[in-house]
């Protein structure tokens, strides 16, 4: 009985003590409400599923080469190889996939379009729009952008999407296994996709831990790419649009990264990192180019 | 010509509409009786011969017993069907029934005696002896009719008008004439005599209106010249109805009598025509009771008096004469018409004579309509209607004392109507709509009491329906006005004014109308029920005034104590309707104070704790003077969750703003202290209720739902940081404590919940445990995290007295995710910086050390576990059973499975031979510890497949020096087992 009520008081006073901080602190949610969470929650037990499938039909990262090479041969004739901003891309990507798993080397094309936007296809292919060029500040910025697609192809996302075109290719009835990866993706994997989008976001935030970019690149991306939807997204639950939508809310990605750089930057105090503003509008990468004032302790 | 063709219509129209209700009497009726026929039959064919026969043999008749059965079924076929009817009943019911069966079974001694001595018919006999007798006659008339109007069709082509009256009026003679001849003959022809009578004389009215009115026989053309016409028409036409003293003939002569009046020249004249006549025949109903006659009399007068109203309208609104004259014939013809049903000769004591009602009412909105339409326009319109009112009352009263109580009954709704339409038309004198209805509310009221005080039921309710209406209406008018609140008129104030004046009016009238009725409510359980209806739009008001003064900071304060009040009222007199207003006013002006509450939040705390306090103290007054004695009981219990709900919300609603994870937590810490104080006595004293402890617990219960629902919906998004962990992390660590404390919190009141919920807080822990793990925990540090809690569940199982022996079961599951993250997740390559630290088989390695004890405990003591589901998981037993048969598939095999999938993804070639070896290796170890032979033949067939491979694949594929490695490592490895193996292998066998 004495230790019940010890118990009583010991868990009233952590609850007493953590409404204090919160009400101190002034946590505030970004949104009002929201069930993406959630469903991001239930579908990682399908994700993990999916992985392992990914894992054991037989088709390998050669097989994703070969489908990268197939589109690079597409898209390679009408990039503009000379432009500056192409030639800085494809530089940048080089450095940071020093340490890439997969047996193909990274292409980043430039898509002219005013909306910001950034996408990876399987065999390496990354897309950049010019809209996002646009509204990024600094190379750090980039460079979480890009790591965040690399994640997409490191982590097989994008060869989840073929799997079963690749396999059914072996036995020449690719046709076939593009409707069973259509059909997968209409029915199972609304459910999970929120969760490759996240994988991808700690992949950035690991690329940048583990670089000399300012791992606080990725939060401020997330804030230029959420300041580009504003208004068109809602601040309260919506059960059925949040479990199709295919990513998580940029606000909250945002806000996650924003956090995690603030508790870095607390236990590593005094440490400099690499913004590369001045890179970003010279097109000169932080290997080619390092500028003194660039660097930040805060 | 249409005209005409409407007019038969509706002769023929009122024709059928008598004799077919005529008609449904006479058939039900005959139901009736073949109903009552067809049961004797049934009961006969349902006594077994024998004792038919028994039967008959008593009554000493041996010659019919004798013969043989089919001889008297020969001859039953010989005699007409109606004498064996006739027997048969004789049978059942005389000879047949024993004397005390007849006693002990009265329903057939009221069958014996209603059966009449002559032979019964079959319905299609009397169906077709009603079609002959009834519907050839009225078929004839209207193809008689009919053939009138094609005759009149005919004449109209070929002969000038006047020939054509004479046409129909000599075939009116003709008709007539055949009637007198069939009248002389037997009596079968009596009534086709009766119907070509009454035809001649349509045929003849027909005629005489067509002089005038007819286009096609018409020959006069002056108005003043048709009149002699008309009345010779309607003299012929009443003579036809009333010479024969038949209600039928009387009533369709009368309508077509006033058809043929409207058919003149509308004036004062044929007004006063008219009105003498319905006066003299309804002074026929003086002597003779013809309800129907009485109803269509009234009627078709009204009909027609509007019809002469219109055509004279500008000259009735121009002159006071007309108006007068008006006035005095319609009130004679109605209060005639009124008195009828004071005769007590043929209405006193009668139930509810549903045709004499009907024209009583009738006759009074009649008379009410047609007074309306002389008096539009003058001011003192509503003056006579009351006076016609306060007759209604008065004669209500003298039906009263000769004892005509449904009279009395019709005469006081009358009187009541009436008095609403006068206080309505003093609108005429400038009187402001809402007074009016003021006006009608208190009407209503003194009417109510007086019949309340008369001890009639029927009245007394409709009146109390009426007052309620009334108020209603006040309230919302009140209601729809209070924009305005800010800006109130001299009207307004007029308005709000005489309405609190009529609420408290109201409440007055209530607390008297209960004692006054007190013999009369309890007898009448549904009036009981309407005359709380008063008692709840009285506390219901209140909601219009505070609709008013919510703007105000002291308004909640205000009506928290109103609420105090009306509920310490109610609690001394018992009232349900006000207990049941109460609960309204007290709802909204809740759910009004939190809407407030939540536009204050904590920016305007004064504000916000002016709204929020008062009702705290309400609701707990309400809670102890919440007995009711309808029910013999205490609700104190509801006002312990509206306290709950209030409170909150009212923390929500401060806290929302500062911080969006404050209500989830400070649910879960309400809940947490409910359930510590669910037990606690003095709470229970004080809310008077035994079973106050399961109703905290369910409290409890709803509190950590909302903590449940707000984790998922608002805390999970959160990304952010308290201290060195996520906010969500400390979150789920208080719930963790929370939940892991409710687990030792059983109830001493509450089986239900102690079995089927309190058990399940040990998985409510468990989940948060995952989830807290997984928050701060990067994915590939998972694997560890999840061996971990394999061990830590498997620990759990084994604690005493607390029977959580399933988590042993659940340890099962946990390890399957441990070995899944190993075999599939771990072995994936992706390390962004190529940090040594987030390479993924640091945990992964890890994670296989530390399922090696797990997997130990479960070797040395799963199968001795009694594992048991609590409550509704009760039916898994058999899968435990199951679990424990089947251990070493479940925990054993997955973990070796995963290690050697995590090898084969983790490393290649040769190395890969020589990982696999070195875990054969372990497998055997093992296998050597638990002393299990099928272990040690996993790992031999791991390490043959082993050797296979380093021949057939490595040595090939590999180069010189790993091969070298490899070969050497493999070898070692097996040399050691080797020893191992011949140096146990006696205690192996």
């Amino acid at each position: 009985m004495k230790n019940s009520r010890l118990y009583f008081i010991l868990i009233l006073c952590l609850g007493v003590g953590l409404i204090a901080a919160l009400s101190v602190q002034e946590q505030k949610t970004e949104m009002d409400s929201t069930s993406a969470p959630f469903w991001q929650l239930i579908g990682k037990p399908v994700q993990l599923g999916s992985k392992a499938l990914t894992k054991v039909i037989p088709i390998s990262s050669l097989d994703e080469k070969e489908y990268g090479d197939a589109i690079r041969i597409r898209y390679e004739s009408g990039a503009d190889k000379s432009d500056p901003r192409y030639i800085y891309l494809n530089s940048l990507i080089k450095d940071l996939t020093k340490m890439k798993s997969k047996p193909f080397e990274y292409t980043v094309y430039l898509m002219d379009s005013g909306v910001p936007n950034a996408f990876a296809l399987p065999g390496g292919v990354i897309f950049v729009t010019t809209g996002l060029l646009q509204i990024l500040e600094s190379e750090s910025e980039l460079v979480s952008i890009l790591g965040h697609e690399i994640g997409h192809v490191e982590k097989n996302h994008c060869l989840e999407n073929i799997r079963f075109q690749l396999l059914t290719q072996k036995i020449g009835s690719a046709t076939l296994g593009k409707l069973a990866d259509l059909a997968f993706a209409i029915i199972v994997k609304s459910s999970y996709n929120k969760n490759q989008e996240e994988e991808a976001d700690e992949y950035a935030f690991s690329l940048l831990l583990s670089s000399d970019y300012h791992p606080a690149g990725e939060g401020k991306a997330f804030e230029k790419l959420a300041e580009s939807h504003l208004g068109k997204e809602t601040r309260t639950a919506n059960i059925i649009t949040e479990y199709f939508q295919s990513h998580p809310h940029t606000v909250l990605r945002k806000e996650r990264y924003q956090e995690k750089a603030k508790v870095w930057r607390s236990s590593n105090s005094g440490v400099r990192r690499y913004i590369g503003k001045a890179n970003l509008e010279l097109q000169k990468t932080y290997s080619e180019n390092q500028i003194e004032n660039e660097w930040s302790t805060e | 010509m249409v005209e005409f063709f409407l007019f038969v219509s509706y002769i023929i129209l009122i024709v059928l509409w008598r004799r077919n209700s005529e008609l449904k009497e006479d058939l039900h009726k005959s139901s009736l009786r073949m109903a009552s026929i067809e049961k004797k039959l049934n009961d006969l064919q349902a006594l077994p011969i024998h004792s038919v026969q028994e039967q008959i043999k008593l009554q000493g008749k041996p010659e019919e017993i004798s013969k043989p059965l089919s001889e008297t079924e020969q001859k039953r076929e010989e005699i007409p069907p109606a004498v064996i009817e006739a027997k048969e009943e004789k049978i059942s019911l005389d000879s047949i029934v024993p004397a005390e069966e007849k006693e002990a079974a009265p329903q057939t001694e009221i069958i014996q005696n209603t059966v009449p001595e002559k032979k019964e018919k079959s319905w299609w006999q009397k169906t077709e002896k009603s079609l002959m007798e009834n519907w050839t006659g009225i078929l004839g008339a209207v193809i008689l009719v009919l053939g009138v109007g094609f005759l009149a069709a005919v004449a109209f082509i070929i002969v000038p008008p006047f020939v054509r009256f004479l046409i129909i009026t000599g075939f009116a003679g003709a008709v007539y004439w055949i009637s007198r001849y069939l009248k002389r003959k037997d009596e079968s022809w009596e009534k086709l005599s009766d119907i070509l009578f009454s035809t001649s004389a349509v045929i003849f009215l027909i005629a005489c209106i067509g002089s005038y009115g007819i286009s096609g026989i018409k020959f006069v053309e002056d108005p003043l010249f048709s009149i002699p016409f008309i009345l010779l028409g309607l003299g012929v036409n009443l003579y036809a109805g009333y010479s024969r003293n038949r209600e039928i003939y009387a009533s369709l002569h009368i309508v077509l009598t006033f058809i043929g009046l409207a058919s003149a020249p509308q004036n004062l004249v044929i007004l006063f025509i008219a009105s003498a006549v319905t006066i003299l025949a309804v002074r026929k109903n003086y002597s003779v009771r013809w309800d129907w006659h009485l109803f269509l009399t009234a009627f078709s007068y009204f009909c027609f008096h509007l019809y002469n109203y219109a055509q004279r309208e500008p000259a009735i609104k121009s002159d006071v004469f007309l108006r007068v004259s008006g006035i005095v014939l319609v009130s004679s013809v109605y209060i005639n018409a009124l008195y009828v049903h004071y005769l007590e000769a043929f209405y006193s004591e009668e139930k509810l004579p549903r045709t004499a009602l009907l024209t009583h009412i009738s006759s009074w909105i009649f008379l009410g309509i047609s007074l309306l339409g002389y008096s539009t326009g003058s001011y003192w319109t509503p003056i006579y209607i009351l006076a016609v009112g306060a007759g209604a009352f008065i004669l209500s009263q003298t039906a009263r004392k000769r004892n005509i109580r449904w009279l009395y009954v019709c005469d006081m709704w009358a009187a009541e109507a009436l008095t609403l339409i006068g206080i309505f038309g003093l609108e005429k004198w400038d009187i402001p709509f809402f007074v009016l209805i003021l006006f009608s509310g208190v009407q209503a009221m003194i009417f109510a009491l007086w019949n309340i005080r008369e001890k009639s039921a029927v009245l007394t309710g409709s009146s109390i329906l009426l007052l309620s209406v009334f108020q209603a209406v006040m309230a919302v008018i009140v209601i729809l006005n209070q924009e305005r609140a800010a800006n109130l008129d001299f009207r307004d104030i007029l308005n709000l004014s005489a309405f609190t004046v009529f609420v408290f009016l109201e409440g007055i009238y209530y607390h008297y109308s209960r004692k006054l009725g007190e013999d009369l409510f309890s007898e009448n359980r549904f009036l009981y029920w309407i005359s709380e209806i008063p008692g709840f739009l009285f506390a219901v008001s209140f909601l219009s005034l505070y609709a008013y003064a919510d703007r105000q900071i002291y308004a909640p304060a205000a009506f928290a104590a109103l609420i105090c009040g009306i509920g310490f009222y109610r609690s001394r007199i018992q009232s349900p309707g006000i207990g049941a207003g109460l609960l309204f006013l007290f709802i909204i002006s809740l759910t009004d104070s939190w809407n407030d509450m939540k536009s204050f939040g904590s920016e305007k705390p004064l504000d916000f704790l002016s709204e929020a306090a008062p009702h705290f103290f309400s609701i707990v007054f309400l809670m102890k003077h919440s007995f009711v004695k309808e029910f013999e009981k205490k609700f104190s219990i509801p006002f312990l969750y509206i306290f709950n709900l209030h409170l909150l919300l009212s923390i929500h609603f401060f806290t929302v703003s500062v911080s969006p994870f404050l209500t989830g937590v400070s649910a879960l810490l309400l809940s947490f202290i409910l359930i510590e104080f669910s037990e606690n006595s003095s709470l229970a004293e004080f809310l008077e209720d035994s079973g106050s402890s399961k109703h905290l617990i369910i409290n409890s219960l709803i509190f950590s739902a909302v903590f449940l629902y707000r984790h998922l919906l608002i805390h999970l998004q959160s990304g952010a940081y308290l201290w060195i962990f996520p906010v969500r992390f400390w979150i789920e660590l208080f719930a963790l404590a929370v939940f892991s404390f409710m687990l030792f919190r059983k109830s001493t009141a509450y089986t239900f919940y102690n079995e089927n919920v309190q058990p399940f807080f040990a998985e409510l822990s468990l989940f948060f445990s995952v989830l807290a793990g997984l928050t701060v925990l990067p994915e590939h540090w998972s694997p560890p995290y999840w061996a971990a809690l394999a061990i830590l569940c498997y620990l759990i199982s084994n604690v005493k007295n607390m029977d959580l022996s399933r988590f042993a079961q659940y340890s099962l599951i946990v390890q399957a995710v441990n070995c899944f993250y190993i075999a599939f997740i771990s072995s994936s390559e992706d390390n962004p910086g190529g940090l040594w630290q987030n390479s993924k088989w640091i945990p992964a390695l890890t994670a296989i050390a530390l399922t090696f004890p797990y997997l130990y405990m479960v070797y040395s003591s799963f199968r001795q576990k009694e594992i048991r589901y609590p409550g509704v998981l009760s039916r898994a037993d058999r899968v435990s059973v199951l679990a424990q048969k089947r251990v070493f598939s479940l925990a054993f095999y997955p973990f070796f499975a995963a290690v050697f999938l995590f090898l084969y993804w983790s490393a290649a070639g040769a190395i890969l031979t020589l990982l696999w070896v070195a875990f054969a290796f372990a497998v055997f170890a093992f296998s050597l510890l638990v002393k299990e032979k099928h272990f040690r033949y996993a790992s031999l067939a791991i390490l043959f497949f082993c050797i296979f491979r380093l021949i057939f694949h490595d040595l090939s594929s590999t180069g010189a020096l790993t091969r070298a490695f490899v070969f050497v490592g493999t070898g070692i490895i097996l040399l050691i087992m080797n020893s191992l193996y011949n140096k146990y292998k006696d205690r192996l066998e």
